[in-house]
């Protein structure tokens, strides 16, 4: 087998680690410093010591072709529960690449130090999102964990895909718009106050689902906006990785 | 005469500035080393022989030359260039820190362990690549470990015919050879 050694350049950077909401939430980038492209960028694991993952839901993630002397971001989001502020972890990135028509395996490390528990940005939505998937039927829920007093009210639910897909399901009140390739936003359809359809903080929303052939899963990117009730504006924002049809190759 | 006074004249000037030139021959030593590899992994072995279950373990050892002390957990590895279903990698440096104080070596270290698959056997030799760098940036020479064949240990057909024909032999021998019972 042919060997790659331009690719021995592939390391992790210094990643971005904040641990608040009882979750350590990293951003990781991913340094080719080697001479050639790395098509078909898979991650197929993140470990991060003993932490329990929390997100993504599953794999691969696909980070596409990534450049000589470039850089992509993979985002993980573990559990603090029993780690010791200082204590170091060991951060594991496994997955693979291709070199011409050859793939290849790939180990990525680097220690990282948990660190004090922090604040939530005023951006950031308290919020999760839930994706199973059956029998060809991909199924979301989503979640407003935001305290009871908050006003943050959660209005549309958005995921990239990259296959062929049909929305089969859209929640009472919401309606969906996408190009049925590459996008779906779920919105809710209320147009003036007090936007009953709007989910509310402690409250959960499911019935949003797709189908698509092949019944094969990968992650990929989401995002939920909320619309402040006590402004009449848009609000915070959620962002996380939920499964989606494999892509087409 | 004159080049010979000259070269009299140079040795008189050595032999004044002994202690001086010493320390320019010391100094520039020390700044050919900063431009040397700073972070120096040596695995004790460069060939593994592929063996499907068991665990191994790639140890070697450090040369710290980077001007500051290091624990083992500053130092981070990225493998690469191996068949992606053929192996797992676990990384154990720095998974116990040890001190690496600068301008020391430390021998003996277990860097990794590799597990090969018990699925789909890998008759190819292959290659992994390993680069390691410390927590300030500092990287060490890439070093390639070569992966042997797994050795096939199903004997070939023709070798099983030669078994069988040298038994019914015996067997015929044993008959011939045995006394009639009646």
């Amino acid at each position: 087998m042919a060997t790659s050694v331009a690719a021995s350049r592939i390391v992790i950077g210094l990643p971005d680690i904040r641990r608040n909401g009882g979750e350590i939430r990293l951003t990781i980038p991913i340094l080719n410093g080697g001479e050639v492209a790395l098509s078909r960028l898979l991650i197929t694991s993140i470990t991060l010591g003993s932490a329990g993952l929390l997100s993504p839901p599953g794999w691969p993630i696909h980070l596409n072709t990534l450049g000589a002397s470039n850089s992509a971001t993979v985002a993980a989001r573990f559990s603090d529960q029993g780690l010791v502020e200082g204590a170091n972890l060991l951060l594991t990135v496994r997955g693979s690449y291709q070199v011409g028509d050859v793939s290849y395996g790939l180990t990525l490390t680097r220690f990282l130090k948990v660190p004090a528990p922090g604040v939530r940005p005023d951006y950031e939505l308290l919020a999760a999102v839930q994706s199973a998937m059956t029998n060809g039927l991909w199924s979301y829920s989503i979640v407003n964990r935001e305290p009871a007093s908050s006003t943050q009210h959660i209005a549309t639910f958005a995921i990239d895909i990259h296959a062929p897909v049909t929305v089969t399901g859209v929640p009472p009140g919401w309606a969906v718009d996408t190009d049925s390739l590459t996008y779906v936003l779920w919105y809710a359809a209320d147009l003036a106050p007090p936007y009953p359809s709007h989910v509310a903080p402690g409250a959960t929303l499911a019935g949003f689902q797709l189908a698509a052939a092949g019944g094969r899963s990968e992650v990929t990117g989401s995002s939920l906006v909320a619309w402040d009730h006590a402004t009449d504006q848009s609000g915070r924002v959620f962002a996380d990785h939920v499964l989606t049809p494999y892509r087409l190759t | 005469m004159i080049f010979m006074l000259k070269i009299r004249r140079l040795a008189a000037v050595f032999r004044r500035h002994t202690c001086f030139i010493k320390l320019m021959i010391m100094a520039s030593a020390f700044a050919a080393n900063a431009h040397a590899a700073e972070l120096r992994i040596t695995p004790d072995v460069f060939n593994l022989t592929f063996v499907p279950g068991p665990t191994q373990v790639v140890t070697g050892s450090i040369t710290n030359i980077t001007g500051v002390d290091l624990l083992t957990s500053d130092i981070f590895f990225s493998l690469s260039g191996y068949p992606a279903d053929a192996l797992t990698i676990d990384v154990l440096l720095g998974l116990d820190p040890l001190p690496l104080p600068d301008r020391t070596r430390t021998d003996n270290l277990d860097f990794f362990s590799i597990t090969f698959s018990d699925t789909g056997a890998v008759f190819a030799p292959f290659t992994i690549e390993a680069l390691a760098f410390d927590v300030n940036g500092n990287f060490a020479e890439p070093f390639v470990l070569n992966v042997q064949a797994q050795v096939q240990g199903v004997p070939e057909p023709s070798s099983g015919l030669l078994v069988m024909a040298g038994l019914l032999l015996v067997r015929q021998r044993f008959i011939r050879r045995s006394p009639a019972v009646c």
